[in-house]
């Protein structure tokens, strides 16, 4: 008998194929926990979204507004409530604080222009909505300044007109404002407020005489064209004409009293005071052609104990930094030459790049630390909270800018986190929120929080293609995949660390 | 004894009749021919002609009937006059039978693989209707094969992945048979002697494929000289060949094709180019090879550079090459052929980014061939190099990332080797054929090792009938959907692909030189990747319907047309067939049924098509004509209708409309002196069908794809006309 299976075991191995795999990749981190099940989320929407925001609720809670139909937009409160309500309309303008209505009217049928209604409401508003007449029917609309200005214009297919109307959503004021540019200014492209929505800016094509001298640093992207920067007073009818500007400019406003923007061209790096003053002069920061693509303000502290806010800005490939109230001469803010500044930390590392932006797309391009090469072809980079730690996405130069995230200690060798990820934030704690395995939008996306100082991952949800933060919560609203372009939106509690009691951290 | 009666004179044979025999219409010699001539007193005198069709006769001077006979020609009747010790140089130029094959392969040796395989020799190759006289595309017209998107040579061979087909030509591996579109072979047509196919349960001689093989050989050059040009409407090829002293011969070929224009009926932006070479020197048992193939399609778009808009081509590019030596020697017994192949692939997508692949091989197969028993054994290796290359650098948004797995940097290694026994069990009755092979493949920190056991059984039951049958193991590194030079020996993480491979088949000869045969086979797949690139490409959104999930290791273009997925096909194939007389051509059905297991649960899988009828018909008319008709019909494979289901669709729930195309060709050739010209018209479709690639999916003002609009199609419907002539020396 054992010599009958001796022979038929030579035979038993011929028959029998086999395959072997050794695979030396280092495992990816182990995926710990288990996503919660479908059937305990709330589904928060009836249908096919087609479009989705969490706004803030006349009641300081969070709602959530979609768009299930091009006429409607339901409301659902994501406070404890659960409170439900529908907008109906013709278009939606979505901003964080209200929903800007348009109701159209009847048509007229003597070819006059269409007049239509503008209702202003906020999310779970128990008063009338603010109403609005225009009789020139929709058109273009700018919000701005925490949502209590706005301009509009009519379209022009309906109306060439040689103005646009400036109006407080309180009904407080409004003005007419010229369109110095009649033929694409009616759109209202490029025009934009102030912070607190006080001032409205717009820029007009320069006319004869202020194209700027040629500057090899200030020929890209029509950086020699000029514009025309003229403010107007939201509040009255005052206007601030501010003449020809490099396209290139911030707005800074640390005071009323101190409205300036900050231009950057072939004359240098200039403040430019809407209202020069003794006290808030023009003045020339830098005399350098400049071109920077980037900009940020730092503030420094100084060697008595006093702060001062700098402007970190480039002049070919040097960085420079620059006090903004002028006290200082311009200097290197970095030792070597860089394409690309990424971002300059508090502590003033610098963080950057020596490709291009339009090396590969999306920005895509390699990352240094002063002479730590961390990425070669990466995005999204972010210094972690107690900037011992960087964080990255790599080989994301694809579509969709989807690339493994790795975290490296500052100097030190790169983990893979997860692959194909398509966005990712830091939690409180210092764990990564991760919308993971999404080479493409498809049912195996997913959503999870990352250790990266444990090495392990969990699960926060499945079939999910991407998340939002619900303000005022550890919630997440998630988009679960349910067909080829449509979600179901769930909220999903945020795991909670834990380690938390163990560190003493949490979310 | 009476004197002896005087002896009629013998008469003198003194005048010297010497010449060549050619074929009419070429320079080729005709060997074997028989020279008779008739003298009166001296009776018939013959001789027949050597390889080269040289014939020398002595003759009595005086008029002299002169007879050439040929199997393959007309008689040729000439009276010719000699003189007394004189010679006479003649030059016979036989004019071909009508009924004389214009292709003739001249096949050196019989490949050593067993298992089920489809033979095409000679016209067949070259002049099957629907073919547009490429002998590649024939493989299309035969059983078991389904050619799931009109008009592209994707084959999906007895239900298995277009990926998973190897192809072969002289021994070694080419990522492609094909240019795109109607671009034909990568192979001057008239170059290529002989295509064995082997759709399933072959022999281990074959390796690191886990579907169909193309197996073809090339031919050495002719004696004497030769040449021939062919025009197409869009399409310009030649070959020249050439015998030089000390029996070394040399074969130059290739072709240049400039279908854009009609490219532009469709898109006026497109521009596609195409072109291939080869060259082969043969002497003794040696073969040199060199050859290649170019792809280009671009398409004209605008750019941004430095704020200045400009138009660029924007192109995706083919290219290999290769580099083959090649020595096959006998022994008495003992039959070896060793090969080392240096070879350049390349590959650039849109937008730039691509993988250049280098590679070196090595094989050797030995046969050591007894009364009853045939020993095969062999080994291979490649090293190959492969490296990301930008190859359009001016183009602004470069996403070398979005080829993934596909074209990192890396170096890999492939390799196997095998052994099998072929016993006569019953001599000229019963033979069995084991075997094994020990593959590998290797790249980055990942090693993956297959062992693939396989038996094949052939029995002669009667003169006229046989059975075959045979069953293994096929392994396959992963691969993409469709073969692409480059891309190889990428994501092994992956682990292999596998198919279980069985089949079974009768053949029968029956009278008026008809064969018949009848297989049956059944495939069972593991981790086959199987993604639907037809889906991705057309961005149709069904491939995400009750679709299993990319492999999270992969990234990019990867992911999206990657599918590990097991399943099964079986089915039927019928095939009538008669290669010899006037009328030849064959009947082939397949009755299939391709399963794939998704993520809910077995369904069809994506280029499943269970009916599938080709009738192919040749003819020979008189003044040498041929006419040929090819009648196609399949069912239409499965597409899913998500109509408000989303994700959770049953997958493959519907399917696209049967297809019905008929082609026609008519070949005429005509015989000069030394040369000859021959014409053909080959119409496809001229039934107009249309050619259904997907339906198209409704989409609402948010681009959301929310229903499928079934009266709307992404299709291609065109009479395709061919006009070719062809010069031939």
């Amino acid at each position: 008998m054992t010599s009958g299976l001796a022979k038929l075991l030579p035979l038993a191995v011929l028959l029998a194929g086999c395959s072997w795999t050794f695979d030396g990749d280092a495992p990816e981190l182990p995926l710990l926990g288990s996503p919660p099940l479908e059937s305990s989320l709330v589904r928060l929407n009836d249908g096919p979204v087609y479009l989705s925001a969490i706004v803030a609720g006349k009641d300081g809670q969070p709602w959530l507004a979609l768009q299930e139909d091009k006429k409607s937009i339901k409301l659902r409160s994501l406070g404890p409530d659960g409170a439900a309500q529908t907008l109906t309309g013709d278009q939606f303008i979505i901003r964080y604080r209200a929903f800007y209505t348009w109701v159209y009217g009847a048509a007229p049928t003597d070819g006059s222009p269409r007049a239509d209604k503008l209702f202003i409401v906020s999310a779970g508003q128990k008063t009338p909505a603010d109403e609005f007449d225009f009789p020139l029917g929709a058109g273009a609309l700018v919000v701005g300044g925490n949502e209590v200005v706005m301009i509009y214009a009519p379209l022009p297919s309906v109306m060439k007109v040689d103005h646009a109307t400036v109006y407080r959503t309180d009904h407080s004021f409004q003005r007419d404002i010229p369109l110095p540019d009649l033929d694409s200014a009616q759109t209202l492209g490029g025009t934009f407020f102030n912070g607190d929505g006080s001032l409205y800016f717009d820029k007009a094509r320069c006319s004869e005489g202020c194209a700027a001298p040629s500057d090899a640093d200030d020929a890209d992207r029509g950086g020699t064209e000029r514009r025309v920067l003229t403010g107007h007073s939201t509040v009255s009818d005052v206007d601030y004409p501010l003449g020809p500007q490099p396209r290139r400019l911030l707005y800074y406003e640390p005071t009323a009293a101190r409205r300036q923007f900050i231009t950057c061209g072939s004359n240098g790096l200039n403040v430019v005071p809407l209202v020069p003053s003794t006290a808030n002069p023009a003045r020339v920061l830098d005399d350098a052609a400049c071109a920077s693509p980037f900009f940020q303000y730092l503030r420094l502290t100084n060697a008595d104990g006093t702060s001062t806010l700098y402007l970190y800005y480039m002049i070919g490939e040097e960085l420079r930094r620059v006090p903004i109230n002028g006290s200082r001469p311009p200097e290197r803010a970095f030792d070597r030459d860089i394409v690309r500044v990424l971002g300059v930390g508090g502590d003033e590392t610098v963080l950057y790049s020596q490709d291009p932006d339009n090396k590969y797309i999306y920005g895509v391009g390699d990352g240094w630390i002063g002479d730590w090469r961390f990425a070669t072809r990466g995005r999204l980079f972010y210094l972690s909270g107690d900037r011992k730690k960087m964080r990255w996405l790599e080989n994301a130069a694809q579509g969709g800018g989807i690339g493994e995230l790795r975290s490296a200690p500052i100097g030190g060798a790169a983990t893979p986190l997860a692959r194909n990820v398509y966005n990712y934030d830091e939690l409180d704690g210092g764990r990564l929120l991760a919308a993971a395995n999404h080479a493409y939008r498809g049912t195996q996306n997913r959503i999870v929080v990352i250790d990266d100082t444990r090495k392990e991952a969990r699960w926060v949800a499945d079939r999910a293609d991407d998340y939002s933060f619900i303000p005022g919560s550890t919630d997440l609203l998630v988009d679960i995949v349910t067909g080829a372009s449509t979600s179901d939106l769930v909220r999903v509690p945020l795991p909670p660390d834990p380690y938390a009691a163990v560190d003493g951290g949490s979310d | 004894m009476g004197p002896a009666a005087p002896a009629a004179a013998a008469p003198v044979l003194d005048a010297l009749l010497r010449g060549r025999v050619f074929e009419r219409g070429s320079v080729s010699p005709v060997g074997d021919a028989r020279v008779t001539v008739a003298t009166g007193a001296a009776g018939d005198l013959e001789t027949t002609t050597d390889a080269r069709g040289r014939f020398e006769l002595r003759l009595p001077a005086g008029d002299a009937l002169v007879v050439v006979i040929s199997e393959a020609h007309q008689p040729l009747h000439v009276t010719e006059h000699l003189v007394s010790h004189q010679g006479l140089d003649v030059e016979y130029r036989l004019t071909p039978l009508e009924a004389k094959k214009r292709f003739r392969s001249k096949v050196r040796g019989e490949p050593h693989h067993e298992g089920e395989r489809f033979e095409l020799r000679d016209e067949e190759l070259h002049m099957a209707p629907g073919s547009l006289g490429d002998p590649f595309r024939t493989i299309a017209l035969l059983p078991g094969v389904a050619a799931p998107v009109p008009l592209l040579p994707l084959w999906v061979v007895r239900g298995s992945s277009p990926g998973t087909n190897g192809f072969f030509l002289d021994g070694m591996r080419i990522p492609q048979l094909f240019h795109f579109l109607i671009g034909g072979g990568i192979v001057q047509a008239d170059l290529v002697d002989r295509i064995d196919f082997y759709p399933s349960a072959y022999d281990s001689t074959f390796g690191r494929f886990s579907g169909g093989i193309v197996d073809g050989e090339t031919r050495p050059a002719r004696d004497g000289y030769h040449g021939q040009v062919e025009l197409k409407l869009y399409d310009l090829s030649g070959l020249v060949e050439a015998t030089f002293p000390k029996g070394v011969k040399l074969t130059v070929s290739g072709h240049y094709g400039w279908p854009a224009f009609l490219v532009h009926l469709f898109d006026k932006k497109a521009d596609l180019q195409y072109w291939d070479f080869q060259l082969r020197l043969d002497w003794k048992g040696l073969t040199v090879e060199a050859l290649g193939s170019f792809d280009s399609l671009a398409f004209a778009r605008d750019q941004l550079t430095n704020g200045t808009k400009e138009t660029i081509e924007d192109r995706f590019r083919l290219a290999f090459y290769r580099v083959q030596i090649r020595d096959r020697e006998r022994w008495g017994r003992v039959e070896l052929e060793t090969g080392i192949v240096g070879g350049i692939d390349e590959l650039a997508s849109f937008g730039g980014a691509g993988v250049r692949k280098e590679s070196l091989a090595f094989r050797a197969n030995l046969s050591a061939k007894w009364k009853r028993f045939r020993l095969l054994g062999g080994a291979e290796l490649e090293l190959q190099r492969f490296s990301a290359v930008n190859f359009s650098p001016g183009l602004a948004a470069a996403e070398p990332d979005s080829l993934g797995d596909f074209a990192g940097n890396r170096g890999g290694a492939v390799g196997g080797a095998y052994v099998e026994g072929v016993i006569d069990l019953v001599p000229r009755r019963l033979q069995a054929t084991i075997g094994t092979r020990l593959d590998f493949y290797h790249a980055g920190h990942v090693t993956l090792l297959g062992l693939d056991p396989r038996v094949q059984l052939k029995a002669q039951l009667l003169p006229q009938l046989s059975v075959h049958g045979g069953t293994g193991l096929y392994q396959q590194a992963p691969s993409f959907p469709v073969g692409l030079p480059g891309i190889d020996t990428f994501a092994l993480q992956l682990g292999l692909q596998r198919a279980w491979q069985s089949a079974v088949g009768i053949e029968v000869n029956l009278p008026r030189s008809i064969d018949f045969s009848i297989s049956g086979y059944y495939n069972k797949f593991w981790n086959l990747n199987d993604g639907n690139i037809i889906d991705v490409v057309l961005g149709s959104g069904s491939d995400s319907a009750c679709a299993s999930p990319p492999p999270e290791s992969l990234t990019g273009f990867p992911a999206q047309v990657t599918r590990q997925l097991d399943g099964a096909a079986f089915g039927m194939e019928l095939l009538l067939r008669r290669k010899v007389g006037r009328v030849t051509g064959w009947i082939a059905y397949t009755l299939s049924k391709s399963e794939r297991i998704f993520s809910c649960g077995l369904r069809p899988a994506d280029f499943d098509q269970r009916h599938i009828l080709n009738v192919v018909v040749q003819v020979r008319l008189p003044w040498r004509l041929v006419a040929g008709a090819h009648l196609y019909f399949a069912s239409g494979r499965p597409y899913t209708s998500y109509l408000q289901n989303g994700v959770d669709a049953l997958r493959n729930d519907a399917r696209l409309p049967n297809y019905v195309q008929l082609d026609l060709r008519l070949d005429r050739e005509w015989l000069f002196k030394k040369w000859a010209i021959s014409a053909f018209l080959e119409v496809v479709n001229v039934t107009y069908s249309t050619a259904i690639f997907l339906p198209s999916t409704a989409t609402d003002a948010a681009s959301v794809m929310s229903a499928l609009d079934s009266s709307s199609f992404h299709s291609l419907r065109l009479i395709l006309p061919t006009l070719g002539v062809k010069a031939r020396l």
